[in-house]
């Protein structure tokens, strides 16, 4: 296959980070119908093993683009720009309403009314973050490199929010089991 | 060669009907089912029962009972007679200490538990492929044609090891399996077909000794599995089990059970409990050896009793539903599958969570064998692969150990599979030539909460300063959901690789040592069966390879390679004559690396047609 060096291309769609959610399922399903293994169970050892391969890469390109930070991370990537795996965000005011959120993701287990303080933070997050992204899809399209060094601090903060979502997730099914 | 296939126009390549089952290899009970005009049905014993209880008799002259006839044996001869053998398939002895067993245990050379009968040690793996054994002879039987092929289900919720022990067992069965399938996916299945649900379903599974959780979108004939959650060892088994217990306290007796006490002990507690299911109340009297009590239990007792079983349950059914992206009310239908789920508490419980009573319909018994059926039908090639596909996940995240002891993910659980994935790592120490890699599956951070799954040991890294050096761990999950792992050093192209094999199951030698002996006795028909299956592979693909052709041999290949294929086919016919079976396996082998660029232009040519020509349809439907 030779759509393996663009995940967009793969499905038939532009690349950008606004993205019909719909569509690119639909086109999932039509790439899976026809390579997944399922339909090779009777093939021999080499086509199977095209199967396997290929699938795999549209399940990868699937994961990638359906989710927003792996999906601007890509963009990003396709931009000649990696995300690096170890810097921290030196951004003081970012760092501080990080430590604010966490002490009130602390305080939802001693609150009166936990659940609706844990929706309300829930909320906040996901507003902080809808925010980070219109603010990546400013910097990528300009595209000079000091833009795209803003676009990679955006992901960075994007993947702080996944992270405290994921932990907010954890710490309902710890409180309300 | 169903590669061959894709590009026809709606209509499959006519070739003769084969026999493909579906095998719901269970806990308590196993069954067989296969597609008849379509419709898939259970396979019954002669005495029309379509269950078989899964458990295994071994007598001293060698005489294996499998079925009704074992389970009389239960309680006279509990150490040779072997119930719920699923609980300890794919598990390392370690990990059963402690845990209430009838048998001797022993272990083998690679941890697996043995269980001692007077025909010998037995392991797990051995067992079950009798159990299999039985279900594919009855099959035969009923429908007088050998078995081609066997979708066997196991919980979505098996790890690596427990899959592959399950494959394993297959193979000592002689059964040639096409795929490993989750059973809440093979409900999900004979449910959508049959009642032609669409939108997003809960597969609710609790067996004799498992327990699964799958949430899935059904959307024209695809069934993608969007999370699945679970626990391997909790199920009806356990409800039993917390009974036994509180009848012991009740009678005050504290002596160590023999093993004929504790088999009747879990006898009379599986009574009660599905008397329960009936009736308000049970009067239960036991008198075995000096183990004497009479007393009742009534249902809010037990109700009380299993709640926290019960909300083990839901706790992982909340947590698949959030991995899924969707809350409880957003779910349309909620199956039922296992007989565990006629315990009217399980019910009632399933339906505060979600709001919606359970869909009622195919018998929760027979549903994942039907499913597997119809799945097995349509990988032998007899329906068009057009009407169904099952996108499936692996169920929990697989990763590596790293300094400190702990574990980082490189495959997340709920992926779908097959899956690639590859991962950079780096040396600590300047001139470090060997590293450690140390696979692990589980959701937990630390390795020590996690399962080993093999530990294998990448060498010749030539020496550079410590962080210099690239490492490469690639994961690959493939469509039954096994993992296999390799590494490679980037600069050098040093490459060590394992399919992982658990660390603590039977080694090949083992397994070799046990097909030996299947098939001691079957030496005859051995070469007969091996010819058929060769004969009837060469002349699928010779069938396929020639409809393929005619579509797009003009269009994308020259004369050159048409003419090489056209060789390699001759070739192949040739070799069919001859009745040997290396000689069809090498041309056939000829065959295939002949066309195989004829296949890849195939595939590229697929995709643009998949891709190209569904815009339409696409936007209309929104």
């Amino acid at each position: 296959m030779n759509h393996s060096d663009n995940y967009f291309e793969l499905f038939g769609l532009a690349a950008g980070f606004e993205l019909d959610q719909s569509r690119l399922l639909s086109q999932y399903r039509s790439l899976q119908k026809e390579l997944h293994p399922d339909r090779f169970a009777q093939a021999d050892d080499h086509q199977k093993l095209l199967s396997v391969q290929n699938t795999a890469l549209v399940n990868e390109a699937y994961q990638t683009l359906k989710a927003d930070t792996s999906r601007a991370e890509y963009l990003l990537l396709q931009a000649g720009t990696e995300i690096p795996r170890d810097t921290t965000i030196q951004d003081p005011v970012f760092l501080i309403s990080q430590m604010e959120l966490r002490e009130n993701m602390a305080d939802i287990a001693d609150s009166s009314s936990p659940e609706d303080q844990l929706e309300k933070l829930r909320t906040e997050v996901d507003q902080l973050s809808d925010d980070i992204k219109q603010e990546f899809v400013q910097h990528w399209q300009k595209g000079c490199e000091a833009e795209l060094k803003q676009a990679v601090l955006c992901v960075q903060k994007l993947k702080f929010y996944d992270k405290l979502a994921a932990e907010l997730n954890h710490l309902e099914e710890q409180l309300f089991d | 060669m169903a590669l061959l296939q894709i590009s026809e126009p709606g209509q499959p390549v006519e070739h003769e009907h084969r026999i493909a089952v579906g095998i719901d290899l269970g806990t308590t009970h196993s069954l067989v089912a296969v597609v008849v005009d379509g419709e898939p049905q259970t396979l019954a014993d002669a005495k029309n029962r379509p269950l078989l209880p899964s458990v295994v008799h071994m007598s001293e002259n060698g005489g294996i009972e499998v079925g009704y006839s074992a389970q009389k044996k239960l309680t006279l001869d509990p150490l040779n007679t072997i119930a719920s053998v699923k609980r300890l398939l794919g598990k390392n002895i370690t990990e059963l200490q402690g845990q209430p067993t009838t048998y001797l245990l022993s272990s083998s050379e690679g941890g697996s538990p043995l269980i001692r009968t007077v025909a010998g040690d037995k392991s797990p793996v051995e067992i079950s492929a009798e159990i299999l054994k039985e279900l594919s002879t009855r099959a035969e039987k009923n429908l007088g044609e050998t078995i081609e092929g066997a979708v066997i289900t196991v919980p979505a919720y098996f790890d690596d090891a427990q899959r592959q022990a399950t494959k394993d067992a297959a193979q000592i069965a002689g059964i040639p399996l096409l795929r490993l399938l989750n059973e809440p996916t093979a409900a999900a299945v004979a449910y959508g077909l049959d009642q032609g649900a669409e939108g997003v379903i809960a597969v609710y599974d609790l067996g004799g000794g498992t327990f699964d959780i799958s949430i899935l979108s059904l959307e024209k004939g695809v069934f993608q599995v969007l999370s699945t959650g679970g626990d391997s060892s909790l199920g009806g088994d356990d409800f039993d089990q917390i009974l036994s217990e509180w009848i012991l306290q009740q009678s005050g007796y504290d002596q160590p059970l023999t093993p004929l006490q504790s088999r009747t002990l879990s006898e009379v507690s599986r009574k009660a409990k599905e008397q329960l299911s009936e009736q308000e109340g049970v009067a239960i009297d036991i008198s075995v050896e000096s183990l004497q009590w009479q007393g009742e239990l009534n249902r809010t007792q037990f109700d009380e009793l299993i709640d926290p079983l019960i909300k083990r349950t839901l706790r992982a059914t909340r947590k698949a539903v959030r991995d899924a992206g969707m809350n409880p009310e957003r779910i349309q239908d909620v199956v039922l599958v296992g007989g565990s789920t006629r315990v009217l508490a399980v019910r009632a419980a399933v339906e505060t969570f979600f709001g919606q009573s359970p869909k009622e319909g195919i018998d929760p018994d027979r549903v994942v064998a039907l499913g597997a059926a119809i799945q097995a039908d349509t990988l032998i090639g007899n329906r068009s692969g057009d009407e169904m596909l099952l996108l499936d996940v692996n169920p929990l995240s697989l990763g590596i150990e790293i300094m400190g002891g702990m574990v980082e993910k490189i495959v997340p659980r709920n992926s779908t599979i097959p899956i690639n994935r590859a991962q950079e790592f780096t040396t600590y120490k300047d001139g470090q030539t060997a590293m450690a890699i140390h696979v692990l599956q589980g959701e937990r951070e630390m390795v020590k909460d996690c399962r080993s799954l093999a530990r294998f040991e990448l060498r010749g890294i030539p020496p550079m300063t410590a962080g210099a050096a690239k490492i490469q761990v690639s994961f690959k999950v493939d469509a039954d959901g096994l993992l296999s792992v390799s590494a490679r050093e980037m600069s050098t192209s040093v490459e060590s690789s394992v399919e992982v094999k658990p660390s603590y199951g039977l080694s090949g030698n083992e397994i070799t040592g046990m097909l030996q002996d299947s098939f001691a006795n079957a030496e005859a028909d051995k070469h007969a069966r091996s010819l058929r299956e060769v004969e009837v592979e060469a002349s699928g693909l010779l069938e396929t390879l020639d409809a393929a052709l005619k579509i797009d041999g003009e269009a994308l290949l020259d004369d050159a390679e048409q003419q090489t294929i056209a060789i390699a086919v001759d070739a192949l016919r040739l070799a069919l004559k001859s009745e040997e079976v290396k000689e069809v396996t090498n041309a056939m082998e000829y065959l295939n690396h002949q066309s195989s660029g004829f296949a890849q232009k195939r595939m590229d040519h697929s995709i643009r047609e998949a891709l190209a020509g569904h815009d339409l349809d696409e936007f209309e439907k929104k």
